[in-house]
């Protein structure tokens, strides 16, 4: 009931994710609901998570493209702009959210966010703390978490 | 449960002593004096679902209400719980905040101990609370009451006389819970809708060839390249849509999908705040001043008239307008999050683009229906 009626530019930029997908960048849609995708973006070199394979989750929403997809981290992150749960912090995923914008272009930002932390804009306040009072420490904690969750099973 | 159980086990001891009964359909506990010849009836409603009250709380369990829940089910907003009653600013002692750890504190000499069934017909609302946060703190909550004293109000803090603290949401998970009902509803992001007027100011172009091979010969929204011969709504950015494709994002937020360039909208909160910190107050003197990077400038002179250029005059540079977005969480707007998406999806159905005056006016209606924001300001 989910995969029928299915909107057109879903159904493309499925296609396009699994046809041309982004560089360290997957994506593919669940069997069961073609609005779920099942998400991996390798961690970016010259990052704290380079190495790491993270696991996310994304949804277009019935609203979809007029509302941003849900975007959630499943695999642990030491990150100042994502929290325990694997939310994000990121505008696009808010109030800068563009029908414009796709999937694609969403999980480059993501991916992008992983290489250029910002603590100055928090999501996890006491990683965001430890980021700006000890960068280096924070950086090795988030290379240990990497190595100890994102190893890629 | 049923009545005639509780009856025939208190028949023995004091038939004609009045005793406690909680009414389900008053909600709240009566007295009754039971009757080995007829049926308990409540006094008040008359009504015949009563339960003998053995325990002095006569609250039912917390599980039915999902807003009502104080125990440690945390996970049900899968985080970290942290126990808090009302979450209004206990550590940052703005103003006469007071945080009042026992009800009879606030009350004077109110006894600490009664049991709300002790001697009156009337429901206690005080001891019903005190005895209700003695069970909370027996089970572990931590309940703290935080009171503003307001200063316009010479009486101080009143205990409303119907109070149902079913009312009120208790327990760990508060803040999640915001933030989740905030995230759920897509449409309080981001900037107000379009206004009305601007978009059906908005030209409709015929796609010619040059565009097709330009860079705009696709479709922001869906993506789709435009067919030689269609027609598109054109953005005084000069970004081109199909009808279908932009209307239903003018009706949600007022900016252009792929340059973020404003359209004016019916919000003057939002106009005067955006106009105030970017451009000067003068400008809302001419007559199609929204649209100063061109377009068709003179056949929207009309534009400006519904967002209310009275309101702009006022100009409030010291206010930048996105740090004064809030989270306000009102529960109605959950609800209408439901009928938006469905007339946005009927919207997006509809396939008149060779009447686009009139297509426009209906989606205006449409809205009045489902987005009360604009209602509001019509």
């Amino acid at each position: 009931m989910a995969n029928s009626n299915l909107p057109r530019r879903i159904i493309k930029e499925t296609q396009r994710l699994l046809s041309e997908p982004a560089p360290g960048i997957s994506a593919s849609p669940s069997e069961e609901n073609m609005r779920y995708f099942n998400v991996m973006i390798l961690g970016p070199s010259q990052s704290p998570y380079e190495g790491g394979v993270f696991k996310l989750e994304l949804f277009l929403p019935e609203e979809y493209p007029m509302a941003p997809p849900k975007v959630r981290f499943l695999t642990k992150i030491y990150h100042p702009n994502i929290d325990k749960l694997g939310r994000i912090c990121l505008d696009i995923l808010k109030d800068k959210w563009s029908p414009a914008l796709q999937i694609r272009t969403v999980l480059l930002s993501i991916q992008a966010l992983l290489s250029a932390p910002n603590p100055d804009d928090p999501l996890s306040e006491n990683i965001a703390k430890h980021w700006k009072t000890n960068e280096t420490e924070a950086v090795e904690t988030a290379k240990e978490w990497t190595r100890l969750y994102a190893s890629g099973e | 449960m049923s009545s005639s159980a509780g009856n025939t086990g208190g028949g023995g001891t004091g038939v004609n002593a009045p005793q406690p009964y909680f009414c389900y359909q008053c909600n709240r506990t009566v007295n009754i004096t039971p009757s080995p010849t007829s049926d308990l009836v409540c006094p008040v409603c008359s009504g015949g679902f009563l339960e003998e009250v053995e325990n002095p709380n006569p609250f039912p369990s917390p599980s039915p209400n999902p807003f009502f829940s104080f125990s440690s089910d945390a996970s049900a907003f899968g985080a970290s719980g942290f126990p808090l009653l009302f979450t209004t600013a206990a550590s940052s002692g703005h103003g006469g905040g007071a945080v009042v750890d026992d009800l009879s504190a606030l009350f004077g000499g109110a006894p600490a101990r009664m049991s709300p069934f002790q001697d009156s017909d009337t429901f206690n609302p005080f001891a019903f609370l005190q005895n209700y946060l003695q069970t909370l703190r027996a089970t572990g909550a931590n309940v703290q009451f935080v009171i503003d004293s307001n200063p316009g109000d010479p009486a101080g803090f009143r205990v409303p006389t119907n109070l149902n603290l079913g009312d009120y949401f208790f327990g760990p998970g508060l803040e999640q819970l915001i933030q989740q009902l905030a995230e759920n509803d897509p449409n309080r992001y981001g900037t107000p809708p379009a206004s009305k007027s601007a978009v059906e100011a908005l030209p409709l172009i015929k796609i010619t060839e040059e565009l097709l091979v330009s860079d705009s010969s696709q479709c922001a929204v869906c993506k789709d390249t435009f067919e030689l011969g269609e027609e598109a709504k054109q953005l005084p950015c000069k970004h081109i849509y199909h009808s279908d494709c932009i209307l239903p994002w003018l009706e949600l937020h007022n900016s252009c999908p792929v340059c973020r360039h404003e359209l004016p909208t019916d919000d003057p909160d939002y106009e005067q705040r955006s106009r105030g910190a970017s451009t000067p107050a003068n400008q809302s003197q001419s007559g199609g001043g929204f649209f100063s990077s061109g377009g068709g400038g003179s056949s929207n002179a009309g534009v400006s008239d519904g967002s209310g250029s009275g309101a702009m005059a006022g100009e409030n540079p010291q206010t930048p307008r996105m740090v004064e977005r809030r989270l306000t969480i009102s529960l109605p707007r959950l609800f209408r999050f439901g009928s938006n998406a469905e007339t946005s999806n009927t919207g997006s159905g509809n396939n008149n683009e060779n009447n686009d005056g009139s297509n426009s006016a209906n989606r205006g209606n449409q809205n009045t229906g489902s987005e009360p924001r604009q209602e509001d300001l019509d």
